[in-house]
């Protein structure tokens, strides 16, 4: 579908924009802060972080790291390359500080590792790339130390397989402190908004508390996911963003609102969607099986909330928002661009007035 | 750096590039700025653009940090680190090529033209992005101007190499799209933002800049037919092209698409309500298992939960009724 008209955009910028209106109020109901944090993030020297490494808290409490915050920049890259892949994992890293339990990733860097549809793992090659991709960072001022690596799940959720769980834990005996990072370009794009989870593993052999979260997981992967589910933990993910990626945010919005309109969920997702289809079907053809077993259970006196259909029935509510989202977006665009407008008399009044 | 002479030629003409800007390199740049004005470096602020470029169609895609070597009083391009960082680029993402290079300031200096005639030893035709970090308050387009060399001819190749400005636009892709999206509302963890909601408000905003835009052409043309504005026959000839343009998709095969696509969205919710229906009743047979519950002999199930199978065995409905 054609986008809106181009030319409404240079006339339009003489006009007092209500986009910084708009967009305060989306501030204001999503409770963002602004402040400016990369000045104290830059203040904190890299000698006092040696300090907190030699400490190494982390080593004592495994629980140490709650947050990560990513920069905007950081997490546009991560993002667009997760998304390059396609069908297929990618993998890269993250330069950044430590803090007080939060980890601040200031940048991040691909690498050069071909994954399949289910893994990526990192060979003789990478590590040589990353070595002088780091030297070459440092030689133009950036020195952050390499805090992480991120990799993609395209279309599977995020959170860490059994040999995600180990590279994790290798990295943290020995790279420590080391973040792992998931993002799920394919959900991202099909929900509209960022689908990324950042992990830490436990040490061997810590009986880690149990809980139990609703993830939407396709039906292939559930065993993987579930054997390993108690090996990690997820860290509260947020974003900064300086005062000047603020104000060009601002003025960004102002060029590629365009864009809002003129794409389609729906068409973009296409295949994504049919995927998920035929993961739900799939599901809900296997649980009439487990729920007679389910049954013998609770007889038993073994409770389990979450459901074979339940889970499903989760997932089947997920899926349809997002096509109802994409169906929305494409009703307003009939509505605004192919309405039946009287196009004719609007015309002749403008060529009237030429 | 203040020249008296400008290094831009005002009505130069341009190759006609068309040119697009992805916000990742934006705020790469605005990342550059902020960590050296923080880290307090002396040296100039320079880097290289990557992106694609087919036939007339450029796009800045992404952006890394150059070196500058200090040579007596004129600093050049460390062309070693530029050759070694694009190759590391090449080698993660093949499609980008250098295009060019950018620095700040508010209009070319005779450094940043020294500069790139350097650079377009090393790249064929480099665009120039210069970002003025000095942005007024109030102000609504980015503080970005690109430029490219002028093609000097006669009398403009004597006074030496110029500066073209060119235009640009703003260009995402989905994913970044997203993102940029992300980053501008700032948390990520909260789940419990209503997604529906948060589509809607996204559309609305989108629309309610249309309108605004719309709003202004509208009391344009409104003062010019009153004649208290002065008809620019280029802006009323680009109205009047665009009112032509609506509506903007009638064709019949896409309105047997659209109808179609709706369909489907309807059957899955059809398929949606129906699951959780389901869903429901098996909470509600879950729940009714408990308070009547069967002997544990039972392999069958509860009775009436089953489609009756319990009254083939009678012994098994007689246990499966005792209250507690």
């Amino acid at each position: 579908m054609a986008g809106p008209p181009q030319q409404a955009e240079g006339s339009g910028s003489a006009q007092a924009s209500g986009s910084s209106t708009a967009r305060k109020t989306f501030e204001l109901n999503n409770d963002v802060q602004v402040a400016d944090p990369s000045d104290s993030l830059f203040a904190y020297s890299r000698d006092e972080e040696r300090v907190l490494e030699d400490a190494a808290p982390w080593k004592k409490d495994p629980h140490y790291f709650h947050t990560v915050k990513i920069s905007a920049v950081a997490l546009i890259k991560m993002v667009t390359h997760a998304r390059s892949g396609g069908a297929y994992e990618i993998m890269g890293v993250m330069y950044g500080k430590v803090r007080d339990g939060v980890f601040w990733i200031m940048d991040a860097a691909a690498l050069p590792v071909q994954g399949t549809e289910t893994r990526v793992n990192a060979g003789n090659e990478a590590f040589e790339y990353m070595v002088n991709f780091q030297t070459a960072n440092n030689e133009v001022g950036k020195d952050e130390m390499l805090r992480g690596w991120y990799h993609s799940h395209p279309g599977y959720g995020c959170w860490l397989s059994g040999i995600d769980v180990n590279t994790q834990m290798t990295n943290q005996s020995f790279n420590d402190p080391y973040l792992a990072v998931v993002i799920d370009p394919n959900r991202t794009v099909s929900a509209g908004k960022v689908e990324i989870g950042a992990f830490r593993t436990f040490p061997e052999g810590y009986e880690a508390p149990q809980t139990s979260q609703y993830q939407s997981i396709p039906m292939d992967k559930i065993e993987d996911f579930g054997v390993h589910a108690n090996s990690y933990y997820p860290l509260k993910v947020e974003i900064y963003k300086t005062r000047l990626d603020e104000q060009l945010l601002d003025l960004l919005w102002n060029k590629y609102w365009v864009a809002t309109l003129s794409q389609s969920l729906i068409s973009s997702n296409r295949a994504y969607a049919t995927s998920q289809l035929a993961d739900l079907g799939a599901k809900l053809h296997s649980a009439p099986l487990d729920a007679s077993a389910k049954l013998k259970k609770k007889d038993e006196g073994v409770e389990d909330d979450a459901t074979p259909l339940n889970q499903a029935t989760q997932d089947s509510v997920r899926i349809n928002t997002e096509l109802q989202n994409g169906m929305t977006a494409q009703v307003i665009k009939e509505k605004l661009f192919n309405g039946k407008l009287d196009a004719e008399g609007a015309r002749k009044a403008v060529l009237g007035v030429l | 750096m203040d020249e008296p002479v400008s290094h831009v030629l005002d009505n130069g003409v341009s190759s006609g590039l068309t040119l697009n800007l992805h916000p990742l390199a934006i705020l790469n740049i605005s990342d550059h700025v902020t960590r050296d004005r923080l880290t307090g470096s002396k040296t100039k602020i320079t880097g290289a653009l990557l992106g694609t470029q087919a036939n007339r169609q450029v796009a800045v895609v992404n952006t890394f940090e150059l070196a500058l070597v200090a040579d007596v009083d004129e600093a050049t391009f460390d062309q070693d680190f530029l050759e070694r960082r694009k190759e590391q680029f090449k080698q993660v993402f093949p499609t980008l090529d250098v295009i060019g290079w950018y620095s700040v300031g508010a209009t070319p200096s005779d450094e940043d033209l020294r500069l790139q005639e350097q650079f377009s030893g090393l790249v064929e035709t480099p665009i120039f992005l210069q970002f003025n970090t000095d942005i007024p308050a109030g102000a609504k387009d980015l503080p970005l101007t690109l430029y490219e060399s002028a093609l000097s001819e006669g009398k403009d190749a004597e006074a030496g190499a110029k500066f073209v400005k060119l235009d640009y636009g703003v260009e995402t892709g989905e994913a970044e799209r997203i993102a940029v999206d992300g980053a501008q509302r700032g948390g990520m963890g909260a789940r419990d933002e209503s997604q529906v909601v948060g589509s809607l408000v996204t559309q609305r905003n989108a629309i309610r800049m249309l309108y605004e835009r719309i709003e202004v052409l509208s009391s344009y043309v409104h003062a010019v037919s009153e004649g208290k504005a002065k008809a620019d026959h280029n802006i009323l000839r680009q109205i009047s092209a665009l009112l032509a343009s609506l509506p903007t998709m009638d064709a019949a095969v896409f309105k047997a698409e659209l109808e179609d696509e709706y369909a489907d969205v309807q059957i899955a919710d059809t398929f949606n309500s129906l699951t959780k229906q389901l869903n429901a009743l098996s909470d509600y047979t879950d729940r009714h298992h408990v308070v009547f519950p069967t002997s544990s002999q039972d392999d069958y199930g509860p009775p009436g939960a089953r489609g009756g199978k319990g009254f083939d065995r009678p012994e098994a409905l007689a246990g499966g009724r005792r209250r507690r």
